[in-house]
C-alpha cells in the first residue's frame, strides 16, 4: 500500500476519533516513510515491526 | 510486466550459465524434485529482490555462500533478469556476488536498465516483497499457514500477508511494543519524579525541624549564630579537654586525654573520649565522697552516744564511793569474825571450866546459860556478817557495770580522736566542689553532643537534597516522554481501527473473485464456495459454504481439497492485486489431487494464463499433460536430472 494512501486512512481515523493534531500527523509521516524505506528494502515483517519500535525509542533517547 | 527471460550463473543448482525464454502466456516447468525447478523461481525471487525470503533469520545466511553454487570454480553468482514492461519496453535487472560476500544490502533502487522502449512508469517501484509475494510467487504454504494457524494469534499476520498489507500489521505490532515500552518507561520516570518530589518535601521537612531545632538549641544553651560553626565547635571541645584536665589534676591522676581533632568526624570521636573520662573521673570523686560520709556519719553517731551516756567523772565518783563502802564493808568483816572468832574460844573455854565459879563474881558458873549467851550473840554476828555480804555483791557489780560503761565511753572517745584525725573535712569539701564542676562539664558535653548532633543532620541533608533544576528537568522529560506515549497511543488505536477496515475491503473485493474460481475448481462437492469472515473479536476463518450452511474448511475438508482452496485463494489475490506485476510463478500446484481435480485445475490455469502470465513447475505429468492439450502454445522446458559437476540436465 503506498504511503500516501496509508496516510490518508490514518489521518481520517485520527480525525474520527478526535486524536488528531498537525504534530501527529508529522510524526506519523516520519513513521511511514521509515516504513516505505524498510518495506522497499524488502525488510521481513519482523524488521518492519522493530524499525517502528525503535523509531519511538530514538525519538526517547534523542530528547 | 511480464518475465521474457532469465540467466542464471553461479546461483544455487545452477553451476555454468542457463537460459530460460518464458512465453507470453504459460511456461511449463516439468521435472522430478531436485533437478533445478526451485532454482529457477528463487533466481526469479533474487533477481528481483535481491534476496530470498526463505533465507531470512537463519544463521548461515550470514554470507551468500548458500545461494552460491558450490560446484562452481569461480564462486560467482550473476543472475540476470528481462521484463517486459505494460508500454513494451525491455528492462534488465542483473545481480551479482561472490563467495563469502555478506548478503547484498537491499537497495531503494532496483538495480536496473532499461534495453528497449522508453522509460518505465512506477512499475520498478512496485517490486517489493510485499508486491511480489502476494502477486507474482504464490507459495501454497502461506495459505496453509493461515488455514492452520492459531485463529487468535498468527491468523492476522497470515491474513495480512496474503493480502499485501503485512507491513501495516507490521507498523500496529511495532506500535504496540513502542506503546507499551514507553508506558513502561513513563512509569519508570514518573516513579523517578515522585521519588525526587517526595525527597524535596522530605528534605524541606527535615530543614524546617532543623530550625526549630537550631531555635531550641540557641534558647536552651543561650547560643550565638557562631556556636554553629565548626570551629566554635572545636574551640568547645578543647576547652573542655582543658577544663577536665584540671580537675584530672587535681585529683593527681593520669589520664589519657585525646586529642582534640579540627575536623568533624575527629570531633565525634573527641567528645566520646571526653564523655568517658569524665564518667571515670566522676566515679572516683563519688567514690571519695561515699568514703567521707561513711566516716562522718560514724562520727556523729559516737558524739550521740556520748551525749546520752552519764559523765565521765560522775561514774568515776561513784565508782570510788562504791570502792569506799566495799572497804568498810571489809574491815566490818574481818571485825566480825574476829570477835566469832573469841566467842567460839570463850565457848571452848567455859565448857572446860564448868566446875569452877566465875572469877568475877565467885558464883558458880552455869554451863547453859553460857552458852545459850554465847550462841545468841555468835547469832546476831552471823546475821551482820550475811549483811554485809549481800551488800558487797550488790556493791561488786554495780563496781562491774561502772567500770564497763567508763571503758566503753574510752573507747568512743579513743573511735572519736581517730576519726577526726582520718577524716579531713576540707579535703571532703574539694572533693565536692570537682563534682560541682564535673556537673558543669557534663552540662557542656550535652550542649556539645547536642550541638554535634545537629550539625551532622544538617549536613547529611545538603547530600540528599534534590537540586530543583533536577526535578525541573525530570519533569520536562516525563512531559516529552507523556506525549510520545500519546502519540503512539494515538496512531496504535487509529491503525488498530484502520486495520481490520483495509481487510474487509481486501476481502470484500476478493470474494467475488474466489467465489469464481472455488465454482470452477470446486473443491469441496457440498461446500461450493469459499469465504474468509471475520468475526465480532476480529478474528479471521477460512469457511467453506452451501447455500444452507457454513463449516471451517480446516475440519471439514481434505487435504487435496485444502490444496484446492490454497489455490484458489491464491489465484483471486492475483487477480484483484492492485500492481502491475502480470506474471505468477505456481510451483507443484496439483500436489494431492485426483485425476478431476488436475483436470479442473488445467482448465483453471489456461483461463487465468489468457490475462496473466503464468509459470508452472510440476512433477506431475499427468497435469502437465492436461495442460499441453489445453494451451499448445505453451513453452516447455523438460528437467531431467541433475549433477554436481554438470548442473540440471535441461531439455526445451
Amino acid at each position: 500500500m503506498e504511503v500516501q494512501e496509508m496516510k490518508r486512512i490514518i489521518v481520517s481515523e485520527l480525525k474520527a476519533e478526535k486524536r488528531y493534531s498537525k504534530q501527529l500527523e508529522d510524526f506519523l509521516i516520519k513513521l511511514l516513510g521509515i516504513v516505505d524505506a524498510k518495506t522497499k528494502e524488502g525488510a521481513t515483517f519482523d524488521e518492519i515491526r522493530t524499525s517502528v519500535r525503535d523509531f519511538f525509542v530514538k525519538e526517547v533517547e534523542s530528547q | 510486466m511480464k518475465i521474457k527471460e532469465i540467466t542464471l550463473s553461479g546461483f544455487r543448482a545452477y553451476n555454468q550459465e542457463y537460459r530460460f525464454l518464458f512465453d507470453d502466456k504459460l511456461t511449463l516447468i516439468i521435472g522430478e524434485n531436485g533437478t533445478g525447478k526451485t532454482s529457477l523461481f528463487d533466481g526469479i525471487q533474487f533477481s528481483l529482490l535481491g534476496k530470498l525470503s526463505q533465507y531470512e533469520n537463519i544463521p548461515e545466511a550470514k554470507t551468500e555462500d548458500m545461494i552460491i553454487n558450490r560446484s562452481n570454480p569461480s564462486g560467482k553468482l550473476r543472475v540476470s533478469v528481462q521484463l517486459e514492461g505494460k508500454e513494451g519496453e525491455t528492462i534488465e535487472i542483473e545481480r551479482a556476488t561472490k563467495r563469502g560476500k555478506k548478503p547484498l544490502s537491499p537497495t531503494k533502487t532496483v538495480p536496473y536498465k532499461v534495453m528497449q522502449g522508453k522509460e518505465p512508469e512506477n512499475e520498478i517501484e512496485e517490486i517489493t516483497f510485499d508486491s511480489f509475494q502476494s502477486t507474482v510467487y504464490l507459495r501454497q504454504e502461506l495459505i496453509r499457514e493461515f488455514i492452520h494457524a492459531d485463529p487468535k494469534k498468527e491468523r492476522r499476520k497470515a491474513v495480512s500477508e496474503l493480502l499485501g498489507i503485512r507491513s501495516i500489521e507490521a507498523i500496529l505490532q511495532g506500535l504496540d511494543e513502542a506503546e507499551k515500552l514507553l508506558r513502561k518507561q513513563s512509569d519508570h520516570m514518573n516513579d523517578d519524579l515522585s521519588a525526587l518530589l517526595s525527597q524535596r518535601d522530605r528534605v524541606k521537612e527535615w530543614q524546617k525541624n532543623m530550625e526549630a531545632r537550631k531555635k531550641g538549641l540557641k534558647s536552651k544553651y543561650e547560643l550565638d549564630n557562631k556556636d554553629f560553626e565548626l570551629s566554635s565547635l572545636v574551640s568547645l571541645g578543647i576547652k573542655l579537654r582543658n577544663d577536665l584536665v584540671d580537675v584530672t589534676k587535681t585529683l593527681d591522676s593520669e589520664e589519657d586525654i585525646p586529642e582534640a581533632k579540627e575536623d568533624f568526624e575527629g570531633l565525634d570521636q573527641f567528645v566520646s573520649g571526653i564523655i568517658s573520662i569524665q564518667k571515670k573521673i566522676a566515679l572516683e570523686i563519688s567514690d571519695q565522697v561515699d568514703e567521707n560520709s561513711g566516716l562522718f556519719k560514724e562520727l556523729n553517731q559516737i558524739n550521740e552516744e556520748i551525749e546520752t551516756s552519764p559523765a565521765e567523772e560522775e561514774l568515776k565518783r561513784e565508782l570510788e564511793r562504791c570502792k569506799v563502802q566495799i572497804e568498810n564493808n571489809n574491815n566490818k568483816l574481818v571485825e566480825l569474825n574476829r570477835l566469832d572468832m573469841l566467842m567460839v574460844s570463850a565457848k571452848e573455854y567455859l565448857e572446860s571450866t564448868l566446875s569452877e565459879s566465875c572469877p568475877v563474881c565467885e558464883n558458880k558458873i552455869d554451863p547453859e546459860k553460857v552458852a545459850w549467851t554465847i550462841g545468841k550473840r555468835r547469832s546476831k554476828d552471823t546475821t551482820a556478817i550475811e549483811t554485809i555480804q549481800k551488800s558487797m555483791a550488790e556493791l561488786g557489780l554495780k563496781k562491774l557495770e561502772l567500770e564497763t560503761q567508763l571503758n566503753t565511753l574510752k573507747r568512743l572517745q579513743e573511735r572519736k580522736q581517730e576519726i577526726e584525725s582520718k577524716s579531713d573535712r576540707s579535703k571532703n569539701a574539694k572533693a565536692i566542689d570537682m563534682k560541682k564542676k564535673l556537673d558543669a562539664i557534663e552540662g557542656q558535653i550535652q550542649k556539645l553532643s547536642e550541638i554535634l548532633s545537629y550539625e551532622s543532620s544538617k549536613m547529611s541533608l545538603v547530600v540528599e537534597a534534590p537540586s530543583e533544576e533536577d526535578i525541573s528537568k525530570t519533569k520536562e522529560k516525563q512531559e516529552r516522554l507523556g506525549n510520545l506515549v500519546d502519540a503512539a497511543n494515538g496512531l496504535n488505536l487509529a491503525f488498530g481501527s484502520a486495520f481490520p477496515k483495509l481487510i474487509d475491503k481486501k476481502l470484500r473485493d476478493l470474494d467475488p473473485v474466489v467465489d469464481k474460481y472455488a465454482r470452477i475448481l470446486t473443491p469441496h462437492s457440498i461446500y461450493s464456495r469459499i469465504l474468509i469472515k471475520r468475526d465480532d473479536e476480529g478474528n479471521y476463518w477460512l469457511k467453506g459454504a452451501s447455500d444452507e450452511k457454513e463449516t471451517h474448511v480446516r475440519t471439514m475438508f481434505s487435504t487435496a481439497q485444502l490444496n484446492e482452496v490454497a489455490i484458489v485463494l491464491l489465484l483471486a489475490m492475483a487477480e484483484v492485486s492492485p500492481y502491475n506485476l502480470k506474471f505468477l510463478i505456481l510451483d507443484d500446484p496439483s500436489q494431492s489431487m485426483d485425476s478431476e481435480g488436475k483436470m479442473k485445475l488445467s482448465r483453471l490455469i489456461a483461463e487465468v494464463s489468457q490475462k496473466r502470465q503464468v509459470i508452472i513447475g510440476t512433477m506431475d505429468h499427468e497435469f502437465a499433460g492436461y495442460l499441453q492439450n489445453l494451451c499448445k502454445e505453451a513453452r516447455v522446458y523438460h528437467f531431467l536430472g541433475y549433477t554436481n559437476e554438470s548442473g540440471p540436465s535441461v531439455k526445451p
